[in-house]
């Protein structure tokens, strides 16, 4: 009897010492820390992929540039996703009384400050892993080229980041591979506009110094050459000035020679390039142009469709609407777009021979001009659109080539950076405006003879259309230095209460014209 | 092979040697107990006789007699304690001495109608009667849930157990409700409790049991009872035993077959607005643009009628089918007693489109006693389910943008049902007919269910029990959504079409192992446990999805593109081990003094791995004053005082950095805590239950509960690159009143009415918060309007006021944010101050409140109820009973988000001006104000106060010899009834139904973060019952 119950007994404990020897060591099998990720030096390439992936989304994600445009009266749009009707209304005297950046944890609006602080600090975090990895542990990536393939798109995805802190947030951090994060620091948007350019500086000097082409995972398709490389490290830069200034004062004061230097070599330079990403509708979401390429998302602003046609788009948008254009700008054309199949649930007129290249007309309202006709446009950007690739006739969807930056855009910079120096050569400005005036556009040349005054309308009107849809706002920045925002945008966005409140420090935000008029979180 | 046959051989032998034993001398050695069990006269069958000391006995047959054998050994002129117990009365015993030969005793026992000697076993070392327990145990046994049966067990909960909290998250056919024990636990999370089903520790959802099948509940509600539970018990215990035939008379098969046929509907409309501020034409119709686009009036007043008007609220709730078909085999034979079961079940809910959610359940259980100290309990369970959700495809949300005058049963151009373009400008494409979606992009919930138990019970001693068990469960579901290509939006845009497909395979076991000694000493009786506990656990979910197909019609991946991006796969692996031990020590002291001890350590890969192992105890004590002082009319007096800790386990991502990998590329997320660990909950509950008169107990439990700890995830600075860590930090603190009466009214042969009432009332206060910044909690990043700081109610709502007060208006001038004097504004007629220049123009809105300081968020609700309130009566008339229960949740408020989103759309009928004087009349302008770009404020704050008839049954037995007269098989009984459930609710919430929390699909707490949130309403059902016994 004993021995049974001994057998039994021991029976049961051997069991339970069978099962209880399994480890409750359990690795995580779906997503990988630090040390596994880095443990293989190849997996570098995916930091700097994922570096790149982060930076796209954040780029030309609507969270953070659909506001912006708003405010710009660029595109329009009365949904108010990623808040853009919210950041686009006007009060009833026509100010932005109320829209500034609401800065508190309780508003639903808060998202559109975090999302550019929250995205660009993580390209920016993996692009110093990577460069911490390669400079600071001697990490090689399969070999000494590919290794510095990698350390130079990292740089480049350190300098587009800090670009983006730079010219949307009062201060910020600067972080490099060596940063002590136990003492973080704020500085003022300069210190970080300096870094993001002496970041430049190295990426130029990299890629001139190696040879290589980009895998397809770091751009989702498109590949790069190092002189590429170069000349988009240049744009960037000279964009990065540009777009820097808040207001007409700093943009006088704005190293202007800089930006002709930089965009002189920079992608309409050589062999041109467009720096393009591929977005896949997933992972690499275009969400900007999924809203204002997209027939039934957001439209261009009747200033700019004005622009376009002023005979039949009038500003502000008349009761009724706008009736079907004809304009001289072959981007717009007589505004068809598509075939018969798209007239009943888009509205728009079938594709004639004088359809436009960028823009078509739709008779849709798309919504309720109670909430302020300002925000209606009869008019679409459809410069990027892949209907028919995408859908029966849906519009386009979040996918396909992505333009970041463009050698057009680069030609109005230089160009920019000519008109707005005194002893500027006008003749090159001319020409360079030309590329898209004439070659685009249809439009009379510019001779170069006119006056400054004359040339920058001329180069203010082109960049207003051919900056549309290349990230996020480029047309904010410009109209924040350039003149035209309406009394109240703000300027440039605080420090999130998501991040102050990690340090307790007191919550603030910027623009409105009335006292401070964020609803600040109570005192605990 | 043939050592096996050589021990068969010896064990016939034995045994032959022990017949030819016992037909000699053996029956000189024993004693045999016989007798008869009986109630009020007539015989009591499955009531177990038994010898205490010897743990040996036997149960009654169908005539209440019963016999067993005692081998007297050396127990000769032994005293021992002969004990009758029947689930439902009253147990009796008898002193007898143990001297060869035959004893014969009758026992007549009384019902126990007040449930005074219920018999728990959760919280506790071993089986105890209620009277001893020295914690608040609620039981809930089938008599009081077999009349009204919900679709989940755990609905059945409410209003049965007192401090048990039931919400609704979502109304979707086949959903189980969420329940909260006491104070909430979480901060940030849910607080449903640990559930046990017969052993198994279930990590699946309940709504796959069906309440046929439950043959008793037993709810332990916070750490002060549960600690024996360990880090996943801070919530409390749902113990749920299914049915084995167990309670059977000796001999005794029973067969029940148990059907319920009926209807359910959407009892509450929500309206709209029947008028708009559209011009119109001499015929009605409406005036348009050159682009088709309707012109408003200049006054913007909705004061007009539409062209004509459909009941679209009619023509999208349907009238649906709810039917249950129950069969049961249970049997009693000897060693041997098992219950088959198998269930039938289909909602269709209230959308007529959807076919709504069946299931189909079949499960055995059997307990063998193999020796007289040796058996075995084993039991299998296999359920599969099917619904098609209404729920996740938004359609609530499309429908509240609806106006009156859209048909949605008017075909599309090409001739298919339900018309998809809806749209009419200048309103947003946020319309949608309901129908169109529900009827061609179809979204399906399959599953499969299994769960297996096993457990051996060897009794080597008598004072010494040793068990051993096996649980296992596992889930498989297949969730598919479709939207074909050529899917019309509500202007008749095509889509590409989409698809979504996921796998999921759960499984979960655990085993383990207990060795309980029970001794009797002088003037005490201990009892020891000793267990062991390993929990090991599983996830594996495998999806794709496509994000264009290339034709229509074809509801599978050969359809899709495979352009880059526009196919996903993904999958996910989860595993989770837990290795528990603990101790647990009861005295009983003099039959009056229970005093227990735990202690109870977790080991667990779910904590980081720097804090792998936490410790948990208990000590608990109950007096039973009316053994030492008898008072008048006091039949039983108990004190009970206990304190416990219990824990929380993280969730399985909590503890780890994760760079989450993105097609292949590496983004960061979240950063790692290795010394992230359970939250600690502590909780003192004391009270008293007192039976009196007879036929009344009392019950009254205080709990506090403190819960640190809290596994919270933060934000982390961004230059971290990472998004959030979780990190153990905040107090909640809760107090908890709970009351419970029963009362038998009226118990004689012919008559019986029994009511119970249970009435509570929870405060919850954040006390800490550890260095975690303030921070809003909500459903979803829109609904984050549930403030989270130290000294802060747990469950307020925070947003802006619309300035209603002459202090408000004075504050707003203050801070800036309004110019002029207060004399420049005046209260309109609806109680909001606007613009003196500006009212009764079609340019007056209302006026936001600002503080001094020019913030406008403060407190504008409070979801926290003043009280639970439930009435349960159980009232029988001969053949006829009534079963009702009444519940009611008075105070609390409600975000009713489903009213504000349309505002900006004009939806609501508070537009509808058609009834005011002219002069009164507001633009839509003015109430579109109140939209506020979806930013929380009090227009939207509602009371959820509500009373409920929950349940009601009404069931007629037929007489026997009716029922005999039928001569069908052998047809024993037959009941006749109807059955009603959420038949009427008294409310002044505007909403679908009061009983509602914004989680449906969503995040976080159910019971604090209640938001109106488009989810699938309660309904109504009303059925008629047969069930037939033989």
């Amino acid at each position: 009897m004993r021995i049974a119950t001994f057998v039994r007994g021991f029976g049961l404990v051997a069991l339970m010492a069978a099962t209880g020897c399994k480890s409750l060591d359990i690795t995580n099998p779906n997503d990988p820390d630090g040390e596994r990720a880095l443990s293989d030096p190849e997996a570098l390439e995916s930091f700097v992929g994922g570096a790149s992936q982060v930076w796209f989304n954040t780029f030309v994600g609507t969270e953070g540039g659909g506001p912006l445009v708003n405010q710009a009266q660029t595109y329009t749009s009365a949904w108010n996703n990623s808040n853009m009707l919210f950041y686009g209304a006007l009060d009833l005297d026509g100010t932005r009384n109320t829209r500034s950046w609401q800065n508190d944890p309780n508003a639903a609006a808060r998202s559109s400050i975090e999302w550019y602080w929250e995205g660009y600090y993580r390209s920016l975090g993996l692009s110093n892993l990577v460069l911490r990895a390669i400079r600071v542990e001697g990490k090689q990536v399969n070999n000494p080229e590919d290794t510095k393939r990698a350390e130079t798109y990292a740089e480049l995805l350190r300098g587009l980041s800090l670009t983006g802190l730079a010219i949307n947030y009062d201060k910020a951090y600067v972080l490099n591979e060596n940063s002590d994060l136990g003492t973080l620091e704020f500085v003022h948007r300069t210190v970080v506009r300096d870094s993001a350019l002496a970041t430049y500086d190295r990426v130029i000097a990299l890629a001139n110094a190696n040879n290589f082409t980009t895998p397809p995972g770091w751009a989702n398709g498109p590949v790069y050459s190092n002189e590429e490389i170069a000349q988009i490290a240049n744009t960037a830069a000279a964009y990065t000035i540009a777009n820097f200034p808040r207001d007409s004062v700093e943009a006088i004061s704005t190293d202007w020679a800089r930006v002709v230097s930089y965009a002189s070599n920079g992608m309409s330079s050589g062999t041109p390039v467009d720096f393009i990403i591929n977005a896949d509708g997933n992972a690499w979401w275009s969400d900007m142009l999924y809203w204002f390429n997209g027939i039934d998302g957001g439209r261009v602003h009747t200033r700019v469709a004005n622009m376009l046609d002023p005979a039949t788009q009038t500003t502000p948008y008349p009761d009724g609407g706008n009736p079907q254009p004809n304009s001289p700008d072959r981007r717009l054309g007589d505004g068809s777009f598509g075939n018969a199949s798209m007239v009943a649930g888009f509205g728009t007129v079938p594709r004639t021979v004088n359809g436009g290249s960028d823009f078509c007309w739709s008779s849709q309202e798309i919504f309720d001009p109670a909430r302020g006709t300002y925000l209606q446009s009869n008019i679409c950007h459809m410069r990027y659109d892949q209907t028919g690739v995408q859908g029966p006739t849906g519009a386009y969807g979040g996918r396909g080539p992505t333009y970041m930056f463009s050698r057009h855009q680069n030609d109005l910079l230089w160009a920019e950076g000519l008109l707005r120096q005194p002893a500027g050569n006008l003749s090159t400005a001319a020409t360079l405006i030309n590329n898209t005036r004439v070659t685009r556009g249809g439009l009379p040349a510019a001779s170069g003879a006119e006056t400054r005054t004359a040339l920058l309308q001329k180069w203010s009107y082109e960049m207003e259309l051919e900056v549309l849809g290349l990230g996020a706002a480029s047309y904010y920045h410009r109209r924040r230095a350039g003149g035209g925002l309406i009394v109240g945008t703000p300027r440039e966005m605080p420090v999130p209460a998501k991040e102050l409140g990690v340090f307790g420090l007191p919550l603030y935000t910027w623009g409105g014209t009335g006292p401070a008029n964020s609803p600040a979180t109570p005192t605990p | 092979m043939a050592r096996s046959w050589t021990r068969v051989a010896r064990m016939a032998a034995r045994a032959l040697g022990a017949v030819a034993l016992f037909s000699g001398a053996a029956l000189a050695q024993n004693v045999v107990f016989t007798g008869k069990v009986t109630s009020a006269g007539q015989p009591l069958g499955g009531a177990s006789v038994g010898i205490v000391e010897l743990g040996v006995g036997g149960t009654t047959q169908v005539d209440g007699s019963y016999t067993f054998t005692v081998v007297i050994g050396q127990n000769a002129n032994r005293g021992v304690t002969l004990r009758v117990r029947a689930i439902g009365y009253t147990p009796k015993q008898a002193a007898v001495t143990l001297t060869p030969g035959r004893v014969e005793k009758d026992f007549d026992l009384t019902r126990d109608v007040l449930n005074l000697d219920q018999v728990v076993v959760t919280g506790v070392g071993d089986a105890t009667s209620t009277r001893k327990t020295a914690f608040s145990v609620g039981v809930v046994d089938a008599t009081a849930i077999k009349e009204a049966p919900a679709s989940s067990p755990l609905g059945a909960l409410a209003g049965r157990v007192a401090g048990a909290s039931v919400v609704t998250v979502t109304g979707q056919p086949g959903a189980a409700p969420a329940i909260r024990l006491r104070a909430s636990t979480s901060l940030t999370g849910r607080s449903d409790p640990l559930i046990i089903i017969d052993g198994t520790i279930s990590r699946l959802s309940l709504a796959d049991i069906n309440t046929e099948d439950v043959e008793r509940m037993e709810v332990i509600k916070g750490a002060a009872a549960s600690s024996l539970y360990g880090s996943d018990a801070a919530n409390g215990v749902v113990q749920i035993f299914t049915k084995r035939g167990s309670q059977l008379a000796e001999g005794q098969t029973i067969f029940t077959f148990r059907n319920e046929y009926g209807q359910s509907w959407l009892p509450n409309r929500v309206k709209g607005n029947q008028a708009h501020e559209f011009q119109l034409l001499p015929d009605g119709d409406f005036a348009r643009d050159a682009n088709g686009t309707r012109i408003p009036e200049f006054d913007r007043i909705a004061d007009n009628p539409y062209p004509v008007y459909h009941d679209q609220m009619g023509q999208v709730f349907r009238p649906g089918e709810f039917m249950t078909n129950y069969v049961s085999v249970g049997q009693r034979r000897g060693s041997t007693n098992y219950n088959i079961s198998f269930h039938n079940s289909r909602e269709t809910g209230v959308l007529g489109v959807l076919d709504g959610f069946s299931r189909q359940n079949f499960r055995m259980n059997i307990d063998q006693s193999l020796t007289d100290n040796l058996t075995f309990q084993a039991g299998a369970f296999y359920g599969r389910s099917a619904s098609d959700d209404g729920e996740f495809t938004g359609m609530f949300f499309g429908l509240r943008f609806l106006e009156p005058n859209v048909d949605l049963l008017a075909p599309n151009a090409d001739g298919s049902p339900f018309n998809a373009l809806v749209n009419q400008p200048p309103n947003s494409g946020n319309v949608e007919n309901p129908l169109y979606r529900l009827a061609n992009a179809p979204v399906s919930r399959d599953r499969d269910r299994f769960n297996g138990t096993f457990k051996v019970t060897y009794k080597p001693l008598s004072w010494l029990t040793a068990e051993g068990n096996v649980n296992y469960e596992q889930s498989g579901q297949m969730y598919k959504s479709f939207t074909p290509r050529g899917f019309l939006n509500s202007r008749g845009a095509k889509g590409g079409g989409s698809l979504f497909q996921q796998s999921t395979v759960e499984r979960a076991g655990n085993f383990g192992g207990t060795l309980t000694a029970t001794k009797e000493f002088e003037w005490f009786t201990n009892t020891t446990k000793l267990a062991y506990v390993f929990e090991d656990q599983s996830m594996n979910r495998v999806s794709a999805s496509a994000a264009r197909l290339g034709v229509a019609r074809v509801p599978e991946f050969s359809a899709a593109t495979l352009d880059a991006g526009e196919v996903v796969p993904g999958s996910r692996t989860e595993t989770i081990r837990n290795q528990n031990i603990f101790a647990i020590t009861t005295f009983d002291i003099l039959d009056r003094y229970i005093v227990d001890g735990l202690v109870r350590q977790d080991a667990s890969s779910l904590f980081g791995a720097d804090t792998r192992r936490a410790t948990y105890s208990r000590m608990s004590a109950a007096y039973r004053l009316s053994e030492d002082l008898p008072l008048p009319g006091i039949d039983e007096f108990k004190l009970r005082a206990s304190y416990g800790t219990a824990g929380l386990r993280p969730t399985f991502d909590a503890q780890y950095e994760i760079f989450r990998l993105v097609s292949g590329n590496v983004s960061p997320l979240t950063l790692g805590n290795s010394e992230l660990k359970p939250a600690f909950s502590k909780e003192t509950e004391v009270g008293f239950n007192i039976n009196f008169l007879r036929d009344f107990t009392l019950e009254y439990s205080y709990s506090d509960k403190v819960t640190s700890d809290q596994i919270l995830q933060v934000p982390v600075s961004a230059a971290t690159m990472f998004t959030n860590r979780w990190v153990n930090a905040g107090t909640l603190a809760g107090k908890t009143h709970e009351l419970a009466l029963g009362a038998v009214l009226l118990s004689n042969a012919d008559r019986f009415w029994r009511i119970n009432l249970t009435l509570d009332q929870t405060r919850q206060e954040i006390t800490a918060l550890d260095g975690v910044q303030p921070f809003y909690g909500g459903p979803d990043a829109t609904t984050a309007i549930f403030r989270v700081a130290p000294g802060e109610k747990f469950g307020v709502i925070y947003g802006s006021r619309w300035i209603r007060t002459p202090e408000q208006l004075a504050a707003t001038l203050a801070s800036g944010r309004l110019t002029g004097v207060a004399g420049d504004y005046r209260v309109n007629e609806e109680g909001y101050y606007v613009r003196n220049s500006q009212w009764r123009t079609r340019d007056e809105v209302p006026l936001k409140a600002y503080n001094e300081d020019g913030t406008s968020v403060v407190q504008i609700g409070d979801v926290n109820p003043d009280f639970n309130l439930a009435l349960n009566s159980t009232f029988q008339w001969k053949g006829l009973s009534v079963n009702a229960l009444l519940t009611m949740v008075k105070g609390g408020d409600i975000y009713n988000l489903t009213r504000q989103w349309p505002f900006n759309e004009r939806r609501d009928p508070v537009m509808d001006q058609r009834n005011k004087p002219v002069d009164e009349r507001k633009p839509v302008s003015y109430y579109q104000v109140f939209y506020d770009g979806i930013n929380a404020n009090d227009y939207f704050v509602e009371d959820g106060s509500y009373v409920r008839l929950r349940e009601l049954a009404i069931n007629w037995q037929l007489p026997k010899s009716w029922v005999q007269k039928a001569k069908m098989f052998n047809l024993d009984n037959a009941r006749l009834g109807i059955v009603g459930r959420n038949l009427w609710t008294s409310t002044d919430y505007s909403g679908y139904d009061p009983d509602v929390t914004g989680t449906s699909g969503l995040q976080g707490n159910p019971f604090t973060y209640r938001v109106d949130y488009f989810t699938y309403p309660q309904y109504r059902t009303f059925t008629f019952m047969l069930e037939l016994g033989f």
